[in-house]
C-alpha cells in the first residue's frame, strides 16, 4: 500500500496504517528535521510532533499524490515556530541559535567519523544544500523524489547535492 | 582526523557516514505518539468545500462542457479559441524589455514594450499571428540595428514563462538557439542569460515595485538570493542597470549567479565543428521544438560524436572530465569535474553488441546532466556518446564518451530462475547466480557479474525465441546428463 492511501486509511482512524506510514517515512522525516534544526535533540521533539500532526490532521490532507511533500510541509512549519519560541524566549538572532547548537552532533555518535562527517554537513552547508544531502545520502531518496517533494527542479537538486558534497570533500580534507 | 586515517574521503564515503550517522540517531518516537489524541474532522465532505480550487475545477468543467457544445454544433470555434489563449511569455531584456505573448502554437499573440527604448525597438512592427522565433529574431535584429549590442559586454536575458517545465524547457532552446544565430550573423559578441520560471505573486510585485519586467526581477532576486553580499537593497540599484552593466557588474565583483551560471550561453563562432553540429540543430528547430529533440536523438548527434571527436585534439585546449556516473531507475545521473555549458544537448545509448537504445537528455546543469534511457538491460554494461556541451572556461563543442552498468535486480535474477526450472536448463553456473542474487543489487552486480550477464541475456533469448530455446535446452540437459555419467 503507498503512502498516498495509507494516509486515507489515517483519516478513518486506521491505526495500523499510521504505525506502517511511520515506519516508511521515520528516516526520511528526521533526516528533513535534522537538516532545518541542525539539532539531534530538536530534531527527535519534532518529528514527535510532526507524526502527532499526521495522525490528527490526516483528514485534512489533500490528495495530490505527493504525501511527503504534505509532511515535510508539516516538519517545516513546526521547525520554524520552534525556532520563534527559542528567538523569543532568548532574543537571539536564529543563525546565532541553530549554529551554537550545531555541535551537539557529535555527543550522541560513537563512531567519530560519522560524527565528524554529519556535523560538517550540519554546520557548513546551506539549508537547501542540507536539506538535498540528507535526504539523498541518509534517506535514500532519489534525486527527482527530491525535487518533486521540496518542489524545486531536478537541475536545481544535482547541482546544489554536487555542489554541496564537494564543499563536503574540500573541508573534510582540510579539517 | 579521527577514524578516517587522514584519508580525504570521497563522495561515496560521505555518503556513507551521512547515513550511517543518521541510521543511528534517527531514534523510535511511535511509541511515544498518542494514538488516543482525537483527530481533526473535516466539517463537510471533500468534494463539498468551497475552496478556490474547487471553483476553478467547476468553471473548467463547466467550460469544458460548453466548449464540447459549442465544438458539436459551430465547428472550428474550440480550436480557435484555444489558439487565443497565452500559454507562453517570452521575456526579452538589454535594456529595452519586451515581451512576446505566444499560444499553443508558438504564435505571437501580443508584443508589449515595457519602457521607452522598447517602444523604439519594436517601431511599427506587427508581429501579431507571427511564429515566435520569427518575432525573436526580428526583435533581436532590431536591437542590433539600434545599437544596443555595440559594447564589448553585451548581454541579454531571456525569460521563458510556462506552467509547463517540459514545454518551458523546449521553447527556451529553440529560442535561444535562433538569438545566438542572428546574433552570430550580425557579428555581435554577447552573453545570452536564459531562464525558465513560473508565475510568482513576489516577483510579480518586485517587477512592479521597480518597473522592470518580469524576468528581470526573477533574475536580480535569484542573484540577490544566491550572494550573501547583496541584499533586497540593492533591487533599487539593479533594477535601474541594463542588462549589460549588470553583466559587468556580475564579473567584475565575481557573483555566485548560482543556477544561471548553468543558463548562461555565450555564441560560439570558431570551429568547423561546433558549426556543423549548430547548422545542423538549428535548420531542424526552425519548424518545431518538438521536432529538434527527436532529430538531435537521431542525426545531429552522430554528427557531432564523429566530426567533433576528430578536431577535439587539435582545436580544443579545454576538454571535459567526466566525475562519476551513477545509473537509478532508468536514469543516468551525469557529474562533471569541469564546468560546462550547453547548447542543443545530445546523446546515444548503446550496449555491448553495438544496438543502440531511447536515450534524451533531461536536465542540464552546470554540472552535469541526466540522459533517459529505457529498454536496458540488467547486468550489463553501456556506453553513452553525449555532445552539443563546451567547457566554459572556454573551447567548442565537445563530445565525450562514458560507460556505465545497469545492475542486475533480484526479480530480474528471479525470472531466470524460473525459466531455467520450467525450461530445465539446470547449468550449475546459474544456480550459483540466483543464489548470489537473493541479496542486494550492488552484492549482485559485483560478484557474480559475468554469471548475471549471461542470465540477462538467456532472459532476453528466451522471450523472443521460446521454441528454440526449448529444444535447445533439452539438448543442454542430455549433454548434461551425458557429462554427469561420465566417470
Amino acid at each position: 500500500m503507498n503512502d498516498e492511501e495509507l494516509l486515507k486509511r489515517i483519516s478513518s482512524g486506521n491505526q495500523d496504517a499510521f504505525r506502517e506510514l511511520y515506519q516508511n517515512t521515520d528516516r526520511t522525516i528526521y533526516s528533513f528535521i535534522l537538516s532545518i534544526v541542525r539539532n539531534p535533540q530538536d530534531a527527535e521533539e519534532i518529528m514527535q510532533e510532526t507524526f502527532l500532526k499526521v495522525w490528527t490532521s490526516a483528514s485534512s490532507y489533500q490528495s495530490q499524490g505527493k504525501p511527503l511533500a504534505w509532511m515535510f510541509t508539516i516538519a517545516r512549519n513546526l521547525c520554524y515556530m520552534r525556532f520563534r519560541e527559542r528567538k523569543h524566549q532568548a532574543d537571539i538572532a536564529l543563525d546565532e541559535l541553530t549554529g551554537e547548537e550545531a555541535g551537539a552532533v557529535c555527543l550522541q555518535l560513537e563512531n567519530l567519523a560519522d560524527a565528524m562527517v554529519l556535523q560538517s554537513a550540519l554546520e557548513i552547508l546551506k539549508e537547501e544544500e542540507r536539506q538535498i544531502v540528507l535526504l539523498h545520502a541518509a534517506a535514500g531518496l532519489k534525486h527527482r523524489e527530491i525535487a518533486a517533494n521540496l518542489r524545486m527542479p531536478l537541475s536545481t537538486v544535482l547541482s546544489k547535492y554536487n555542489r554541496a558534497m564537494k564543499k563536503l570533500e574540500k573541508h573534510l580534507s582540510e579539517e | 582526523m579521527p577514524d578516517t586515517g587522514n584519508k580525504k574521503l570521497n563522495k561515496d564515503q560521505i555518503g556513507q557516514h551521512l547515513k550511517s550517522a543518521v541510521d543511528t540517531l534517527t531514534p523510535n518516537v511511535l511509541d511515544r505518539i498518542d494514538l488516543s489524541v482525537p483527530q481533526d474532522v473535516v466539517p463537510y465532505p471533500y468534494y463539498y468545500k468551497s475552496s478556490w480550487i474547487h471553483r476553478k475545477r467547476f468553471a473548467v468543467l463547466a467550460a469544458a462542457a460548453c466548449l464540447c457544445i459549442l465544438a458539436m454544433g459551430g465547428g472550428s470555434f474550440h480550436y480557435h479559441a484555444m489558439n487565443r489563449i497565452i500559454e507562453s511569455v517570452i521575456g526579452l531584456d538589454v535594456n529595452p524589455s519586451i515581451e512576446l505573448s505566444v499560444n499553443r502554437k508558438f504564435k505571437v499573440l501580443a508584443a508589449e514594450a515595457l519602457n521607452d527604448e522598447a517602444v523604439v525597438v519594436l517601431g511599427d512592427m506587427n508581429l501579431k499571428g507571427v511564429d515566435v522565433n520569427v518575432a525573436v529574431n526580428a526583435v533581436v535584429g532590431s536591437m542590433v540595428t539600434q545599437g544596443y549590442f555595440d559594447e564589448s559586454d553585451n548581454a541579454i536575458l531571456v525569460t521563458v514563462t510556462n506552467d509547463s517545465i517540459s514545454k518551458a524547457s523546449l521553447l527556451r532552446t529553440s529560442i535561444v538557439g535562433d538569438i545566438e544565430k542572428t546574433l552570430e550573423e550580425n557579428q555581435v559578441q554577447a552573453v545570452v542569460y536564459d531562464q525558465q520560471v513560473v508565475p510568482l505573486d513576489e516577483v510579480k510585485n518586485l517587477a512592479e515595485q521597480y518597473g522592470i519586467s518580469y524576468g528581470k526581477a526573477y533574475f536580480l532576486k535569484e542573484l540577490i538570493d544566491q550572494n550573501q553580499e547583496l541584499g533586497m537593497d540593492d533591487m533599487e540599484k539593479l533594477s535601474a542597470m541594463t542588462m549589460e552593466e549588470i553583466a559587468a557588474e556580475i564579473a567584475g565583483s565575481s557573483y555566485n549567479l548560482g543556477e544561471f551560471a548553468d543558463r548562461k550561453q555565450e555564441p560560439v563562432k570558431d570551429t568547423p565543428t561546433s558549426e556543423t553540429a549548430m547548422t545542423e540543430t538549428e535548420t531542424a528547430s526552425e519548424s518545431s521544438p518538438e521536432v529538434t529533440v527527436r532529430t538531435e536523438e537521431t542525426t545531429v548527434l552522430t554528427e557531432t560524436a564523429t566530426t567533433a571527436e576528430e578536431t577535439e585534439e587539435k582545436v580544443r585546449p579545454n576538454r571535459i572530465e567526466i566525475d562519476y556516473v551513477d545509473y537509478e531507475d532508468g536514469s543516468v545521473y551525469l557529474y562533471f569535474v569541469t564546468k560546462v555549458k550547453w547548447k542543443n544537448p545530445t546523446v546515444s545509448v548503446f550496449d555491448e553488441e553495438g544496438d543502440s537504445y531511447a536515450a534524451m537528455v533531461r536536465d542540464t546543469s552546470g554540472s552535469g546532466c541526466v540522459i533517459e534511457v529505457s529498454g536496458l538491460e540488467g547486468g550489463q554494461s553501456y556506453t553513452f556518446v553525449l555532445g552539443g556541451l563546451y567547457p566554459v572556461e572556454g573551447g567548442g563543442a565537445t563530445t565525450i564518451t562514458g560507460y556505465f552498468d545497469k545492475p542486475m535486480i533480484a526479480g530480474e535474477l528471479e525470472t531466470v530462475d524460473d525459466d531455467n526450472d520450467v525450461k530445465t536448463t539446470t547449468a550449475p553456473e546459474q544456480q550459483v547466480t540466483t543464489a548470489a542474487a537473493s541479496g542486494s543489487a550492488d552484492e549482485s552486480q559485483s560478484d557474480t557479474k559475468a554469471e548475471e550477464t549471461t542470465a540477462g541475456k538467456k532472459t532476453k533469448a528466451k522471450e523472443m525465441e521460446v521454441k528454440e530455446k526449448e529444444t535447445a535446452a533439452e539438448e543442454t540437459q542430455k549433454n548434461l546428463q551425458a557429462a554427469a555419467d561420465k566417470p
